[in-house]
């Protein structure tokens, strides 16, 4: 009987461990980021429905939404949330385009040092070239499937509203899977893209 | 003759007074018998609440900023949260209350890290909320200009607050004071009492800046669960 149970216990905690990716760090973070770039210079658009989740660990609550991704070479970035509001976001160049309540503002973001380093770690996490991003270092990490790239603030403007950003590329095609945000307070955004 | 225009100037300063409310008068027996006194009895019931969030304001300099995003408003065992984050959940920020009215900043961006800024965002959910008031108001007033409605006063530390009534008992307006000059003019969806409003159009007159929000569907709010992952 007691033997059983500590077998039940095993089996409980491996199922739990093996149902979570296994990451371990890449033994050439170098190798991974000429794929990845090589698979950023070749891509010429990216479209993909995405979910978001916004995790607030204090409150014990989640808010979600729904919306559609677009990239164009070089440098052009659309993101419309679609559920539970009507939000559409512009990136292009320096410029920031916003849409909402039928109302359009344009942001310059070259005034705004902040602006260009979320505009800079947006386009670089959705490209997969953060490893040239100056405002982050970069742990690169893989497991059978995935990489995961850990992405630590490294300027005060970003540190004020980062603890990490992690990046999940499935190996198979080098496209973003998932993008975690994390502030310092611990609560964290994931948005899956499918 | 210098002391006497001294004089004459402090006496005119200190009688003016906001003049849409120098003509309230007190409403009759039955109209103040409909409303309780209890400043409690009026505080909205809710679990959660989820706004679309817009804020359009200018700098003393002239500069004008815009803010969107998402408010959230929870009720928790020890007090209420209000959290107001970006349409990529970047949290702006994070204001707590414990049950003994205790305010509380968990997070907020350094850029509207501003004491004034705080007091007054502060002093918006409050009133919203008809929290941290006096236990009782002065009264239920009507003014000339809008004989329909009915005002319900509450004298705060500085100043006072009206919250305005339309002949269905319904919330559609709160407006704030100071001695000489309105401060705040909030426009609520007809809201009964117990709800927070669909729609809040909130006009700081002082500070120079609006807050517009717009109840979202709550079936995106989802609890968490405790799981054990690791």
């Amino acid at each position: 009987m007691k033997i059983s149970r500590i077998l039940l216990t095993l089996a409980a905690v491996l199922s739990i461990h093996i149902s979570h990716a296994q990451f371990s760090p890449v033994a050439n973070p170098a190798s991974v980021q000429q794929a990845l770039a090589g698979n950023a210079a070749k891509t010429q658009t990216i479209s993909s429905d995405f979910t978001q989740i916004k995790n607030m660990k204090m409150l014990n609550d989640k808010v979600s939404s729904k919306g559609k991704f677009y990239f164009k070479q070089q440098d052009k970035v659309r993101i419309e949330y679609t559920q539970p509001f009507q939000y559409l976001l512009v990136m292009s160049g320096g410029m920031i385009t916003v849409k909402e309540n039928g109302k359009v503002s344009k942001i310059n973001t070259r005034n705004s040092l902040t602006m260009q380093s979320v505009n800079r770690v947006m386009m670089d996490c959705m490209r997969g070239t953060v490893f040239s991003n100056k405002d982050f270092s970069v742990k690169a990490l893989a497991s059978t499937s995935q990489y995961l790239l850990k992405l630590s603030p490294v300027n005060a403007s970003m540190k004020s509203l980062f603890k990490q950003i992690d990046v999940y590329i499935n190996k198979a095609d080098n496209n973003v899977s998932k993008l975690v945000m994390t502030e310092n307070n611990g609560d964290y955004t994931e948005m899956v893209f499918f | 003759m210098r002391y006497f225009l001294y004089v004459s100037l402090l006496c005119i300063l200190s009688s003016c007074k906001v003049r849409e409310y120098q003509k309230a008068v007190k409403a009759p027996e039955a109209v103040q018998n409909i409303f309780s006194e209890q400043s409690t009895s009026y505080q909205p019931v809710f679990d959660k609440i989820l706004y679309n969030c817009v804020v359009d304001g200018k700098t003393p300099l002239g500069k004008r900023y815009h803010l969107s995003g998402l408010l959230f408003i929870k009720q928790l065992e020890e007090g209420k949260r209000v959290v107001f984050q970006n349409q990529m959940g970047i949290t702006y920020f994070d204001f707590g209350w414990d049950n003994n009215g205790i305010f509380s900043v968990h997070n907020i961006i350094p850029q509207m890290d501003k004491a004034p800024l705080i007091k007054t965002l502060k002093k918006d959910f409050e009133l919203l909320l008809f929290y941290n008031l006096p236990q009782k108001s002065t009264g239920v007033y009507v003014l000339p200009k809008y004989p329909e409605d009915h005002y319900l006063k509450f004298e705060l530390n500085k100043g006072f607050v009206y919250y305005i009534f339309d002949q269905h008992q319904q919330l559609n307006r709160i407006e704030n004071a100071d001695d000489r000059k309105k401060v705040t003019v909030m426009k609520t969806s007809p809201t009964k009492t117990g709800n927070l409003p669909e729609t809040i159009y909130i006009n700081h007159l002082k500070a120079n800046f609006t807050i517009q929000l717009q109840q979202l569907n709550t079936n995106n709010l989802q609890t968490t669960e405790d799981v054990i992952t690791e």
